[in-house]
């Protein structure tokens, strides 16, 4: 079984009620809790009621698959051979055989079957048949309904030993299992397929089993030993039950623990001994609204880590959107932005170059206003707003002075010595700058 | 050897199979769409910035409608000052011709001329250059350069060489002086390169 599912077993042993509580989750085995009414079966039916309300109250006992393990003797067991092919129709042959094998009439029973599924090389297979008169079980299932333990099964005790051991070991040992109450011993030997169970004082019953088993002595066999006779200390020679949280001790309760694997578990022992009709299921509809909400839960839980970002995908989308929606116009806008560059670096230049002018005329009257009558000019030359003039004055230096204190020219300087001639002036080159040019 | 799967073993392939299935579309598909969806905070804060800004850039385009007929207006108004580029040999005529109505009108007999094709200058003029070379008086000379500045279409006297065609010391001792001057002129046309229209 893959998901979790629990299971309650109930054996009724001795005058004590026996109850055990496992769980399947995912392929593995566990025991809850272990439970006992004494004294059960001294009490009257309300005391019984009221008894087993409480226990399921107070320990949140789980009522959605409860199995009840009847005294052996309470029902008969019988084993039957059969060809491997009929296990198809086994539903089928196996009716008439109840009708041969049952000593009450077949419509005041109730009974079932278990079977090992045939492999391919054998040719027979066991078929284990429970049968049980319906006078007997019809009371417990109307009790416990009535408790509020709806039984969904009922078994007998050995066939519910058979089906433990199977379910645990599933070896081919033999296990031998003695229940020792204190009026009296039940013995089941398990071997393979094979069950034989006898009731009685201990010894004769072990004689018997192993005599049905055709062994010569418990030596080789598994041997689990439990009820009320049996000590503690006892109880922990037992091989320890291959369950979960199980400790030695649970030995003790190993009926209801193997009643409680009915539910759970496969094995040639498992019969139910109720109709399908009357078993108590819990409808798998209802855990319909549970998946739902852990569904719900779970898209919930996603949607929260989910928000913040989806939201910033549509956010960014929108966004995305607007932005193509005003995107021509704003490379229009881009348009106009870079003709406006260009035009008004073009406009710059187009101002820049008109304002670029000479100055010559200025130059040359500011020249004729500035220098002495004395002085005479041999040249003039403009180039890229620097002035050269070369001539002769009386004072080169009184010509650089008068030039330099012109509003005209900045930076008058000789680009050559000064050389005086025979004629007593001075010969001069001067090299100035137009102020207004800078 | 027989290969025998039990339930047990079919549990675990069922297991091993949900999980490869889990795995995949975890790591294939929710991961992968998990990060792009972590990455849309950074995604819409760029584009809010993006948004930001072409909403300021849509404020402006009024007004950059206004500017832009201002400046074109500044520039075909400041384009007019020069000769028209779009020729560059109807350009030279021009520049010629300038320069020959100025001497003209001053009595000027330009002895020597010469003009350059058009060049590139920059990114927005081409020049062409004319070199000349006169005698003239100052009065000739003065009015010459005056014209020249003055002239409808914009030049400029780039470079110039003056020099007396004859080199006095000292003032005559009768009369006045005639002064005649040999002047050679560099004489520069800029000419606005012609926008070439987009597209």
């Amino acid at each position: 079984m893959v998901f979790p599912a629990n299971s309650t077993g109930i054996e009724l042993c001795g005058s004590d009620l026996r109850f055990a509580i496992t769980r399947s989750a995912f392929g593995k085995l566990q025991l809850i809790a272990l439970h006992e009414i004494a004294g059960f079966t001294t009490m009257n039916d309300l005391e019984r009621k009221k008894a087993v309300q409480a226990l399921v109250k107070n320990n949140r006992i789980p009522v959605s698959r409860v199995f009840l393990a009847l005294p052996r003797e309470h029902g008969i067991v019988r084993q039957i051979d059969l060809p491997a092919e009929l296990a198809e129709k086994l539903a089928d042959i196996v009716k008439p055989q109840v009708e041969m094998l049952s000593p009450w009439p077949v419509d005041e029973v109730y009974w079932d079957f278990g079977f090992d599924p045939p492999k391919k090389n054998r040719k027979l297979m066991t078929v284990t048949i429970a049968i049980v008169p319906r006078a007997f079980l019809d009371p417990w299932i109307a009790f416990f309904k009535d408790a509020g333990l709806p039984l969904s099964g009922a078994t007998l005790s050995s066939l519910a030993y058979g089906h433990g051991v199977s379910s645990f070991w599933n070896q081919s040992t033999p296990t031998l299992i003695l229940d020792r109450e204190e009026d009296y011993t039940e013995g089941v030997l398990i071997s393979g397929n094979r069950i034989a169970a006898a009731k009685g004082p201990a010894e004769a019953v072990v004689r018997q089993l192993l005599s049905a088993g055709k062994l010569s002595s418990p030596e080789g066999c598994r041997c689990i030993f439990f009820g009320r006779t049996v000590d503690a200390s006892d109880l922990d020679e037992n091989p320890r039950i291959p369950l979960e949280n199980a400790k030695p001790q649970s030995t003790a309760a190993f009926g209801s623990i193997a009643t409680s694997l009915v539910a759970l578990k496969e094995s040639p022992f498992r019969a139910n001994l109720i109709p399908r009709d009357m078993r108590y299921r819990e409808s798998r509809l209802q855990l319909v609204p549970t998946y739902v909400l852990v569904f719900l839960a779970i898209c919930m839980g996603l949607a929260l880590v989910a928000r913040e970002p989806y939201q910033n995908a549509v956010y960014a989308s929108r966004l995305d959107s607007e932005i193509r929606k005003i995107s021509p116009q704003v490379t229009e806008v881009a348009g106009q932005e870079s003709e406006l560059n260009q035009l008004s670096t073009r406009s710059r230049a187009l101002t820049q170059q008109l304002q670029n002018r000479e100055y010559n005329l200025e130059a040359l009257r500011e020249l004729a206003r500035v220098l002495p009558a004395t002085a005479f000019l041999s040249s003039y030359s403009y180039q890229d707003g620097a002035i050269t003039v070369s001539g002769f004055a009386q004072s080169a230096s009184e010509i650089q002075n008068l030039l330099e204190s012109s509003s005209l020219f900045k930076n008058v300087e000789f680009t050559s010595s000064v050389i005086r001639d025979a004629g007593g002036k001075d010969r001069f080159t001067l090299k100035m700058l137009i102020e207004a040019s800078q | 050897m027989k290969l025998q799967i039990r339930n047990r073993d079919r549990r675990a392939l069922l297991f091993l199979g949900i999980a490869a299935i889990l795995y995949g579309v975890i790591s294939l598909a929710l991961l992968p769409a998990f990060d792009s969806l972590g990455e849309a905070a950074s995604n819409a804060r760029d584009k809010e910035q993006q948004l930001s800004k072409y909403r300021r850039a849509l404020v402006r385009k009024g007004h950059y409608a206004q500017l832009l007929q201002q400046v074109r207006n500044n520039v075909a108004a400041a384009e007019a000052r020069f000769i028209r580029g779009d020729n560059p040999t109807l350009a030279a005529v021009e520049v010629q011709t300038i320069v020959e109505t100025a001497a003209q009108k001053n009595g000027i007999d330009l002895t020597q001329r010469n003009i350059s094709t058009a060049r590139r200058k920059d990114d927005f003029f081409t020049e062409i250059i004319m070199t000349l070379t006169f005698e003239a008086t100052s009065n000739q000379l003065s009015s010459f350069l005056a014209e020249i500045r003055n002239a409808p279409e914009f030049v400029v006297v780039r470079n110039a060489q003056i020099a007396p065609a004859e080199v006095m010391q000292e003032a005559p001792k009768k009369g006045d002086a005639k002064k005649m001057l040999r002047a050679n002129l560099t004489i520069a046309a800029a000419l606005p390169v012609p926008v070439r229209n987009r597209g």
